[in-house]
């Protein structure tokens, strides 16, 4: 008897004692993200994903494929969508074989997916994997009170009329006004734009500063359309063929004539209005991941490979941290971990939930007291040269539906990457409810 | 498939019958079309003349699974007629089988189709050679006129000194005989011998295109959409292309037909090079290329402005050349076949001209005129570039025409009826097709014989 | 001065004492009786009184989270208040009952108490706090398990002051402390309390008075509109807040009342050794409606 290993050890899993193998983005696509209660005020959160993973499928030809898994998440999702990954992957042109799964990490959702299918692709574990996220303020859940929720629930399990009558008789009016999915923090029950603004006067950020990032962004975003980088990235739906919340006229003139929307206790001070926060947003996205053996088997084209993944999350509750801010911790992190420093970085990719949000993230990073006292950093983490910085927009111009955000940055920044050139490093930063972000590094391929 | 044309379907029904014969107006009939699960051939084919030609004739419909007969059954119901002329070098000697072709005619089914069969006149010896020759389309092409109840009537011009037993020559009677042509009629097609394709044991007929990967531009909707479910259909693994903003039509249609999608300006720089980059790396060859994306932006001359003119000129043919310019190149031969075959999309607005589309009528004849160019080259590799030029066709573009011109459009013409994108989609797969390798440098209408440009 | 135990087998509740008190009250101002000027000297126990999981179920609608198995401190507090309360409403205590106003509570949470176990409440009105819009006495109770030795420090101890408007039982006025100026800070939360908030508190407390309960029975008693309940700010104050062991001390004290609905800015500061002060306002006209601290005992 053989005591040999059918397979050589190199040709293993790393799970089962081979190697660890690099995991590699594909390719992405995704809808066009469109605000709130607009193009997309008809259509569902499964819809939605299913066509992101369908244009996919369709750029990639995988046609009744066997993937490894799909991982996708929604922050707002009905109870009826308790299974919503697996729904889509069956009502999408994939082998209904394809394995899903859900997850939820607020705002970086698409991150959450995305890393760990990254590392079941390492380990061995599978060889294919679609990661995305969708969100949709249109097709929110609303819910009853919890008055409104027992007398229901009573009524149902009610046998006689009288039983009815009497459940039904405790209806209040009060118990009747929807509760719609707070976007609040419940710790705290500020809205993110009011945490947002606490910390946006904290590092002394300028309605300036913030006015001028929301421009260029819209203009870089525009332009990335108008030069075809979004050809490969963006698949039209339902007549949408570009973000609509993109204004490729903006500009710091325009912006500077909107009212302060979020922290007007700071009166005079007050610096964020609704043209330098992203809007609520319908969208979803999807990218494909898989060991570079599958692609190429494929003949499928290798953009990035996802090196590194981190997660932080700060103590905002009493303002300890800003909610927005885990990202500044996760990054110096990560980078220490490759031995890499902010200006080894040839594109990073800071999801702009609000134009305060980028710009107290660099100022954290460039403060020495900070970086020293709450990083641990011997000093100044540094600058990040603005010219790398979100190169093609971000998300104050395409728009933020929730879990759809990462997918977008990490497909973006895969083909960014891959047209720099093999060796090209690129960083993804997404900040999230509950103080919570995810930052990862990807290496142009 | 809900229909577009309500005339149409009026006369077929009773009361219209009746209505439509007493006032003495069309009636056109419905056509016969390939459908899945019915036969492609089936029935009596008659096959008249003397000489090699009806021998070999008899060989080849029996070859696709119909019956040859000699003379017309007294009960008809033929389903074709190969009436051939092979042999003609004297005017005078085409009478004995016209007069027998006219003798069969009553004996036909609905939508029978007539192929003669005779030498290209361009390539005869003398005179009066060429004259017997050039009658045998003059006579075809009035045949057509008279046709009836769907029946067409093309000429099958052999060149090159083909044996109408050659692979060229089979393959082009096989699909004028075929439901496939239902929309093409009073056409000569020249046909050389072309090369016999590489034997596949089973089903040849079946997927003409399986193991092949074609690529279409304009792919998400009508015509070019049509073209893609066709080729998928006969076995092609297909790339659909078409502008970004159309990729939520495209991206539906590839993935019900299996293949990829590419978003894609055709008219931008290095559109040649992203479509033979995308088929290398994803399905590392193309053997058939279909141009048919194209604009229309009408204008009187008188009123034309420049972007009008440059765009539809730019997407119509500009991009055809260019983009066949990469895929010929010598660094291209990794992935694209030798033997390549190209399909524009031309259009009878560039045989005829229409009112109001100088640019477009310039692009279309602009097509047919790189096609006749291009053709020595494919031919040297055993390829083949052709183009169709479609007539009034039922799709999205024409239902936006005005009422009146639009029903005059389809009445005007041998069929009086419009197209289907499928008629135009059968065309182009035949010509993408091995059984096309005979057809080089043609431009083939598929306009039920319209009176336009005729 | 001795002090008398009086012991019930009951804990008191709260709505037959209010309408007592009302009563007295309105007895008290026909016969022109005068109350006495010092406090009775007594101690009520209740023994073996048990906070039911029915009264944890109803916080937690009501009110909001609550971490498994542990009470939290303003619960036991409104489940233990009746004793208090019984204290005040007797004809014989110095001050009137209706119309006292809530300034300050303090209290001392050593031992987790646990739903459904046996408790021994005692309460004692342990000062008369002269000030200068009129009296204010302080109430101690305290909460024992009920096989605690007396020596134990109380699980649960608390000292609550209320203030009888216009009632001078001693000499005694202090001058009126001179307003600090105040600025609001940058918040750290924000709390949003409806219009039913005084009466979903009212069904978890127990706690029936008009004041909290609707705009119109406010108004009756003076008021600009339906008020929080200051035990209800407390609540929120303390909410995810208190150690799972106890072992924390906590105190809040009332300004400017809450009209309901409202909305409270809120900062929590961290201070030294663990101990976080709390301020409540209300964020449009920048008055202070409480201040508070939550620390570790001994901290």
């Amino acid at each position: 008897m053989s005591t040999e290993p059918r397979t050589p050890a190199t040709d293993r899993p790393a799970l089962a004692g081979g190697a660890l193998r690099p995991a590699v983005v594909v390719g992405s696509n995704r809808i066009p993200f469109a605000r709130a209660h607009t193009a997309y005020r008809e259509v569902t959160n499964q819809e939605m994903l299913t066509a992101a993973i369908d244009g996919l499928v369709a750029r990639f030809g995988l046609q009744g494929e066997r993937l490894g898994q799909v991982t996708a998440g929604a922050v707002l999702k009905h109870p009826r969508d308790f299974n919503l990954t697996r729904e889509c992957v069956m009502g999408s042109a994939l082998s209904s074989e394809t394995p899903a799964a859900d997850v939820q990490v607020a705002c970086a959702t698409g991150m959450e997916a995305i890393g760990t299918l990254a590392d079941k692709i390492r380990l061995g574990r599978i060889d294919s994997a679609i990661g995305g996220g969708v969100d949709s303020i249109s097709d929110s859940p609303v819910s009853y009170t919890d008055g409104a929720r027992r007398v229901l629930f009573d009524l149902n399990a009610a046998k006689t009329l009288k039983d009815r009558v009497r459940a039904v008789s405790r209806l209040r009016p009060g118990h009747l006004v929807p509760q719609p999915a707070g976007a609040g923090e419940p710790r705290t029950g500020m809205s993110m734009g009011e945490h947002q603004a606490l910390t946006t006067h904290e590092w002394g950020i300028t309605r300036q500063a913030q006015d001028e990032l929301a421009a260029a962004s819209h203009q870089r975003l525009a332009a990335a359309y108008d030069a075809g980088v979004m050809d490969d990235l963006v698949t039209p739906f339902r007549g949408l063929t570009r973000d609509n919340n993109l204004r490729p006229d903006s500009s710091v003139e325009k912006l500077a004539k909107l009212k302060p929307a979020f922290g007007r206790h700071l009166g005079d001070e007050a610096t964020m209005t609704a043209g330098n926060s992203t809007p609520l947003t319908d969208g979803a996205s999807a990218v494909l991941l898989s060991s570079e053996g599958w692609a190429a088997e494929r003949g499928l084209p290798v953009l990035a490979e996802v090196v590194d993944v981190e997660n932080a999350a700060v103590d905002f509750v009493d303002g300890r941290d800003g909610l927005l801010m885990a990202p500044v911790y996760a990054v110096p992190r990560l980078l220490d971990r490759h031995g890499l420093t902010l200006q080894d970085l040839d594109f990073v990719e800071i999801h702009e939930a609000f134009a305060g949000t980028v710009l107290a993230t660099l100022a954290a990073w460039e403060d020495e007291s900070f970086c020293r006292e709450r990083l641990g950093l011997s000093g100044a983490l540094g600058s990040v040269d603005r010219a790398k910085l979100n190169v093609h927009g971000s998300s104050l111009a395409a728009g933020h539906p929730f879990a759809a955000t990462g997918g977008r940055v990490v497909g973006l920044l895969s083909q960014t990457l891959h047209q720099a050139g093999e060796g090209s490093l690129g960083l993804v930063s997404v900040c999230a409810a509950g103080g919570q972000g995810i930052v990862a590094l990807l290496r142009g391929r | 498939m809900p229909s577009s044309d309500p005339y149409g379907d009026l006369v077929r029904s009773p009361l219209g019958r009746r209505l439509t014969g007493a006032l003495g107006l069309p009636r056109p009939a419905q056509l016969r079309r390939l459908e899945a699960g019915t036969p492609e051939f089936a029935g009596d084919v008659l096959v008249l003349g003397e000489g090699p030609g009806a021998e070999q004739a008899r060989a080849l419909v029996s070859a696709v699974g119909a019956r040859p007969v000699g003379d017309a059954p007294a009960e008809g119901g033929l389903t074709g007629v190969v009436a051939c002329f092979d042999a003609v070098t004297h005017p005078g000697e085409l009478s004995a089988t016209a007069l027998a072709l006219g003798g069969a005619l009553r004996s036909l089914g609905a939508s029978a189709h007539v192929v003669t069969v005779v030498r290209d006149p361009e390539q005869a010896e003398d005179a009066a050679e060429q004259a017997a020759r050039a009658g045998v389309i003059g006579l075809t092409r009035s045949l057509a006129h008279e046709m009836r109840r769907g029946g067409t009537a093309n000429a099958l011009l052999l060149r090159d000194g083909a044996a109408l037993s050659d692979a060229g020559p089979a393959g082009a009677l096989a699909f004028l005989l075929s439901p496939r042509s239902a929309f093409v009629s009073g056409q000569p097609l020249p046909v050389g011998p072309g090369t016999p394709a590489p034997s596949s044991p089973e089903g040849e007929s079946e997927a003409p295109l399986a193991g092949r990967v074609a690529v279409v531009t304009g792919a998400a909707r009508g015509i070019g959409a049509a073209i893609l479910r066709t080729l998928a259909r006969d076995g092609a693994t297909v790339i659909g292309v078409d502008l970004p903003a159309a990729g939520e039509d495209l991206m539906r249609l590839v993935n019900e037909l299996g293949g990829t999608a590419l978003a894609l300006d055709i008219t931008a720089p290095d559109a040649g090079r992203r479509l033979l980059e995308h088929a290398r790396a994803r399905h590392g060859r193309l053997d058939v290329v279909v141009h048919n994306a194209g604009i229309t932006k009408d204008r009187m001359l008188a009123n034309m402005d420049a972007a009008r003119w440059d765009a539809v000129l730019a997407v119509n043919t500009a991009s055809q050349l260019a983009i066949n310019e990469v895929l010929l190149a010598e660094d291209a031969r990794d992935t694209v076949a030798r033997d390549l075959r190209i399909v524009g999309l031309a259009s009878i607005s560039g045989i005829a001209g229409n009112r109001g589309q100088t640019n477009y009528a310039a692009s279309k004849a602009g097509v047919m005129g790189l096609t006749a160019a291009t053709a020595p080259v494919l031919a040297a590799r055993g390829g083949g570039i052709t183009a169709v030029a479609p007539g009034f066709i039922e799709t999205e573009m024409t239902a936006r025409i005005p009422l009146l011109t639009r029903e005059l459009g389809r009445r005007l013409s041998s069929l009086q009826q419009g197209g289907r994108p499928e008629d135009v989609a059968e065309a182009v797969a035949f010509l993408a097709s091995p059984g096309a390798s005979g057809v080089n440098g043609t431009t083939l209408r598929v306009c039920g014989q319209a009176m336009m440009g005729a | 001065m001795s002090v008398q135990t009086r012991t019930r087998d009951a804990m008191p509740a709260l709505a037959p004492l209010y309408a007592g008190a009302a009563a007295q009250a309105g007895r008290d101002a026909l016969s022109r009786r005068s109350r006495p000027a010092e406090l009775p000297g007594l101690r009520l126990v209740v023994a073996d009184h048990r906070i039911d999981e029915d009264a944890l179920r109803r916080w937690r609608e009501g009110v909001g989270p609550v971490d498994p198995d542990a009470l939290p401190s303003v619960l036991v507090h409104t489940q233990v208040f009746g004793a208090a309360m019984a204290l005040m409403a007797d004809p014989e205590f110095p001050l009137p009952l209706p119309g006292m106003v809530h300034l300050t509570n303090t209290v001392t949470h050593r031992r987790p108490v646990a739903a459904g176990r046996p408790l021994t409440v005692s309460a004692e009105a342990v000062g008369l706090v002269p000030h200068h819009a009129g009296t204010a006495v302080d109430l101690l109770v305290q909460v024992r398990e009920a096989d605690a030795a007396d020596d134990v420090a109380p699980a649960w101890e608390g000292v609550s002051r209320y203030l009888a408007r216009g009632v001078h039982v001693s000499p005694l006025r202090p001058e009126r402390p001179a307003r600090d100026e105040w600025t609001a800070p940058a918040p750290t939360a924000q709390w949003t309390l409806s219009g039913g908030a005084g009466r979903s508190y009212a069904r978890v407390s127990g706690d029936w008075n008009p004041i909290h309960l609707s705009g119109p029975t406010a108004k009756a008693f003076g008021q600009r509109g339906a008020i929080a309940h200051g035990m209800l700010l407390a609540a929120r104050m303390l909410q995810s807040r208190e150690p799972a062991e106890a072992g924390f001390r906590w105190e809040i004290g009332f300004e400017a009342p809450v009209v309901l609905p409202a909305r409270v800015a809120v900062r929590y500061a961290e201070e030294a050794a663990g101990a976080t002060a709390v301020t409540g306002w209300d964020p449009r006209r920048g008055r202070r409606h409480f201040t508070g601290s939550i620390a570790p005992i001994g901290g």
